[in-house]
């Protein structure tokens, strides 16, 4: 099996670091430490295990500027074989505008898959949506929410889909897919410094993503950022255990916990 | 109309999925501020009696596909119907709740129609004649305001449990509105094989009491007992993504950043400090109580009550008062 799967760096979130700057039109990540996107962790582990029993190479692809090599570096100590950057030192947010990219890039390098692994969401802008857009564009059928696979055969994958209210589904889907991995799925392996050193003996291939830009247009623009409420902080149920419990469910009688 | 907002039903076993009247009372809101109408669109095997519902809930126009192939729901087979009823009558909105079917068609469509898309939308509102869409980023922590105007229709999805439920009136009806649209079995390369509920069966998205421990909890045990208090407020059992790493409680009662995202009515934190990522889950619940033995914890900052207190203390406390005042 052939596995493409995308990793993104993404800024580790303390909020007091993250400045709202150009009066609310954009947010300053100078400062702040960057690491691999959570979901795209359990991604990479997921397509690694799949090609240790299948055979054949998973290609990681991450989309960012010079810096996401770091990411790539961490894949292929997993057990990436390739590692290819799109490098671009634009942000792009607009979910569509990546799909396209992506679209683009993977025409025009013919880079061959059997399915595309992505994370559900990226930690930063959350769209949840690469994935979905993606296989569209591409004409694929898409697997979200992945929290197992049960079976990766030469033309179809089984599935299983974690679906709201605590409901799961089954599914078989015709190879070549695109599918979104959910956090959970398993336990990705430890990442040692040694082993990223190693790893970076490997050569990653950069490409421009100024050669992949044909119909590329971001729709979604952000108008205003705002920091996140300030809370007041809490009312404190002071005294003894009793009293404190017995004022809790006084408090919570008024919010129509019971009559 | 061209200036519609349309709402896209989400249904199972026949049943209306409750959140997607939400969406109707919000879609109204929108479409008073531009002047126009809300209407819903379906897609499913019939579709006639979940119209009939929709009607109650402010709709006086339904757009729908219905056939067997609808079956059950297929992102493809879903999204191409989507996408046709779009094209053809371009609304100025639609709307999609931030589920993963929602998600999924949203986005499909998305893509066919080379439209913008704002997913997990937790604001809506018509400003100066312009659509716009608040979403949360970073771990939720901060909000950034979109628009979306170089295509329509405008699509966003909207994050269950943002806005209030509409009234129901079952006086009310309207005009369904059915297209045809055929797509081959042969030509779905997805085949839904079952379903199963999950192994703690749970549905923390919406449950309006959820008891949730963190590292604070200490073993499994805690879990039992935190599970029992949830029992007896009728509520679902939550985790920090610590105690879950920890492996005292299943993956799928992790709240959070990567887990479920919740806004119960009451959420009570037992033993969680407070962890940008669990708060960037649970932040918007309506009440947070926190239950913690270290007074600095950053969870007292975000929650509306607090008791620094032992957790194995207070909780079998609180499980004793609710039984008696509860008689369960």
């Amino acid at each position: 099996m052939n596995l493409i799967v995308f990793t993104k760096r993404v800024p580790a979130t303390q909020e007091e670091e993250l400045r709202i700057t150009g009066e609310g039109k954009a947010v300053d990540l100078s400062k702040v430490p960057f690491k691999v996107n959570d979901w795209d962790n359990y991604s990479v582990e997921e397509a690694v295990r799949i090609v240790e029993k299948t055979g054949g190479a998973v290609t990681a692809v991450s989309i960012g500027d010079a810096e996401s090599d770091e990411v790539l570096r961490r894949a292929i100590a997993m057990g990436a074989k390739d590692g290819f950057l799109i490098e671009t030192g634009d942000v792009l947010h607009d979910p569509g505008a990546r799909a396209t990219l992506i679209q683009n890039f993977l025409k025009k390098e013919s880079v061959p898959f059997d399915a595309i692994f992505t994370g559900v969401q990226s930690e930063d802008d959350q769209f949840g949506a690469v994935g979905g857009i993606l296989a569209a564009k591409l004409g694929l059928p898409f697997v979200s929410m992945v929290i197992s696979i049960d079976a990766f055969e030469s033309d179809h994958v089984i599935a299983r889909r974690e679906l709201e209210g605590g409901l799961q589904e089954r599914v078989k889907v015709i190879l070549p897919c695109v599918i979104s991995i959910q956090t959970g799925i398993n336990e990705p392996r430890y990442v040692s410094i040694m082993g990223v050193r190693k790893a970076s003996k490997v050569e990653r291939k950069v490409f421009k993503a100024a050669d992949y830009q044909e119909n590329m247009v971001s729709k979604i623009e952000a108008v205003k950022w705002v920091y996140p409420p300030k809370k007041g902080g809490a009312t404190i149920l002071s005294g003894e255990l009793e009293g404190a419990c017995k004022e809790l469910l006084g408090i919570l009688k008024e919010k129509g916990v019971y009559q | 109309m061209a200036n519609d907002v349309w709402v896209y039903i989400e249904h199972k076993d026949g049943d209306i999925s409750p959140m997607s009247y939400e969406l109707l009372g919000i879609g109204k809101t929108l479409a008073d501020g531009l002047g126009s109408s809300v209407c819903a669109f379906i897609i499913g095997e019939k579709v006639d009696d979940l119209a009939k519902e929709a009607f109650y809930y402010g709709v006086s126009k339904v757009y729908a596909i219905e056939g067997d192939v609808f079956k059950g729901f297929r992102p493809d087979a879903y999204a191409k119907a989507a996408s046709s009823l779009l094209s053809k009558y371009t609304p100025e909105i639609a709307l999609f709740r931030a589920t993963s079917q929602g998600t999924d068609v949203a986005a499909a469509s998305a893509a066919q129609l080379q439209f913008g898309l704002c997913t997990d939308s937790i604001g809506l509102a018509i400003d100066g004649g312009k659509f716009k869409m608040t979403r949360a980023a970073f771990g939720g922590n901060y909000t950034v305001t979109v628009v979306n105007e170089k295509a329509k229709p405008q699509i966003a999805t909207v994050r269950p449990k943002s806005f209030p439920m509409p009234a129901k009136d079952t006086s009310k009806s309207g005009e369904v509105v059915k297209e045809t649209f055929s797509i081959a079995e042969a030509d779905l390369n997805t085949k839904i094989l079952d379903f199963m509920k999950s192994e703690v069966a749970i549905n923390l998205v919406e449950a309006d009491i959820i008891v949730s421990g963190g590292r604070g909890v200490g073993k499994p045990e805690g879990f039992k007992m935190l599970q029992d208090l949830a029992k007896v407020l009728g509520g679902a059992l939550g985790a920090s993504r610590a105690a879950v790493d920890s492996g005292w409680v299943a993956y799928e009662h992790q709240v959070g950043q990567t887990g479920k995202t919740v806004k119960p009515k009451i959420y009570i934190a037992c033993g969680i400090s407070g962890a940008i990522q669990h708060l960037a889950g649970m932040r918007t619940s309506d009440c947070i109580v926190a239950i913690n033995k270290d007074p600095d914890a950053p969870i007292f900052k975000n929650a509306s009550y607090g008791i620094v207190g032992d957790l194995n203390q207070v909780v079998p406390k609180l499980i004793e008062k609710f039984k008696s005042k509860l008689g369960r």
